[in-house]
């Protein structure tokens, strides 16, 4: 069950990216949604079920948008899985260190996809590489900054909910 | 927690590899079965909240678009202060109808070929892809190369066709060329699209011989060589013209109507 809300936040993030954050443009780049909650959800998940997640987003990027199949399925699935493998699944309870992660993780994922251009004789401008970098990887730190706050407020709010219930069961 | 053994290794390897296998079929047949197969169990669903979309996605790009903010603002300003809300509500049908009409009308003056409309599902815009995705498919007559284009003028072509959607690539994406006309003096040129300019508004016109009779202010075309663009589609209007770098050519800088973050409709040649 987990999954599936997983997956459903995943195709939420990817409608919203596709939808609404592909109009909001910044030094000619919009901010990555998808990339943000896939790395989120890679951290908090073991390298399987987290390159499954990543799997998932760039598949639906590449039916919807990829030139040619195969190469946003490769990227997400890969990147999910080694989000997963180089953090602790702990970190995904702070919200600064989830942020970094988030960062570093969209800037790398630029760097690469910078290379892959240059690879196929298409090299972007080194400007243009920076805002890509700061654009998304500000927008991405902000999002996994706000996401675990709220989750953290929620549950906070759900335990201080069970301990009042338990007090008054305890006084009648 | 699991640690990554051989087995992994081994069953990452291979997943990688029928990627990559897709990927090659994909590459030399146009599209592959699986993602048709997953295209066309998502775009219904992506067509339904494109629609829901809308309204959301208007709030937010008037929000962040801060180049169009301004103009938007007073735009908005103007409307509060002279039209009430019954009047407004009558202007949006009007505007809507208009639009229609106008593609309407398009559609029938260009008996050289057959249109459909289609409504645009998703968009895939950064520094150099400028794609859109429209939620008809080979089942409603679209094929790859199908021209797809609006009142303003020419948006893109098809490049990838799947059942119930096909994608497109505009004539705003680094890779787009297209051979275009001056209608008032005869002389040809090749559009290109500019630099950071992949959401529409501006392209260049280049190659345009030294001697071309081209002036600002005339309206550039389709000129329907090629094969895949039919003559006389309206690609933009000229606001400069300069000469190439090794002084061998002209290049103009045509303004274009379209804008691909405001696009919602489109018209496609079908069979």
């Amino acid at each position: 069950m987990k999954y599936v809300w997983k997956i459903a936040g995943i195709y939420l993030a990817f409608l919203l990216q596709s939808l609404i954050f592909e109009n909001l443009r910044m030094f000619s780049c919009s901010p990555d949604l998808l990339a943000a909650v896939v790395i989120i959800a890679a951290v908090s998940e073991n390298f399987v079920p987290a390159s499954i997640l990543g799997g998932f987003a760039g598949l639906l990027y590449d039916v919807m948008y990829g030139e040619v199949f195969g190469i946003n399925l490769l990227l997400y699935t890969y990147l999910a899985l080694l989000v997963s493998l180089a953090t602790d699944r702990r970190s995904s309870n702070s919200p600064l260190i989830m942020s970094w992660v988030c960062f570093v993780s969209i800037a790398s994922l630029e760097i690469v996809i910078a290379l892959f251009k240059t690879a196929m004789g298409n090299t972007p401008a080194f400007g243009q590489l920076c805002a890509n970098i700061l654009v998304k990887g500000l927008f991405g730190a902000l999002f996994a900054l706000c996401f675990v706050l709220i989750v953290q407020y929620i549950k906070r709010k759900r335990v201080e909910t069970s301990e009042i219930a338990q007090k008054k069961e305890a006084a009648e | 927690m699991k640690k990554f053994s051989k087995k992994h290794v081994i069953i990452y390897s291979a997943v990688t590899l029928i990627i990559l296998i897709l990927a090659a079929f994909s590459f030399k047949l146009g599209n592959n079965p699986v993602s048709n197969a997953i295209g066309t169990v998502i775009s219904p669903v992506q067509s339904v909240c494109s629609s829901a979309f809308n309204g959301v996605k208007g709030f937010f790009g008037n929000i962040f678009n801060a180049g169009n903010m301004a103009e938007e603002n007073e735009k908005l300003r103007e409307e509060v202060y002279t039209l009430k809300d019954e009047l407004r509500m009558l202007d949006g049908y009007k505007t809507e109808n208009d639009r229609l009409q106008k593609l309407l009308d398009l559609k029938e003056s260009r008996t050289d070929f057959n249109s459909i409309g289609a409504n645009i599902i998703g968009k895939k815009i950064d520094d150099e892809n400028s794609i859109i995705t429209i939620d008809k498919g080979s089942k409603d007559g679209v094929e790859v190369n199908s021209v797809v284009f609006v009142p303003e003028g020419l948006v893109g072509v098809v490049f990838e066709v799947n059942t119930n959607y096909s994608k497109i690539k505009t004539i705003f994406d680094a890779e787009s060329s297209v051979s275009a006309i001056c209608l008032r003096s005869g002389d040809m040129g090749i559009a290109e699209p500019v630099e950071n300019m992949t959401t529409g508004g501006k392209c260049a016109l280049n190659y345009i011989d030294r001697s071309a009779k081209t002036v600002i202010g005339d309206v550039i075309e389709t000129s329907g060589t090629g094969g895949i663009y039919p003559r006389g589609i309206v690609i933009g209007k000229i606001t400069q013209i300069k000469e190439d770098s090794r002084n061998l050519t002209l290049s103009a800088v045509l303004e274009t109507e379209v804008n691909i973050n405001r696009l919602d409709r489109v018209l496609v040649t079908v069979k």
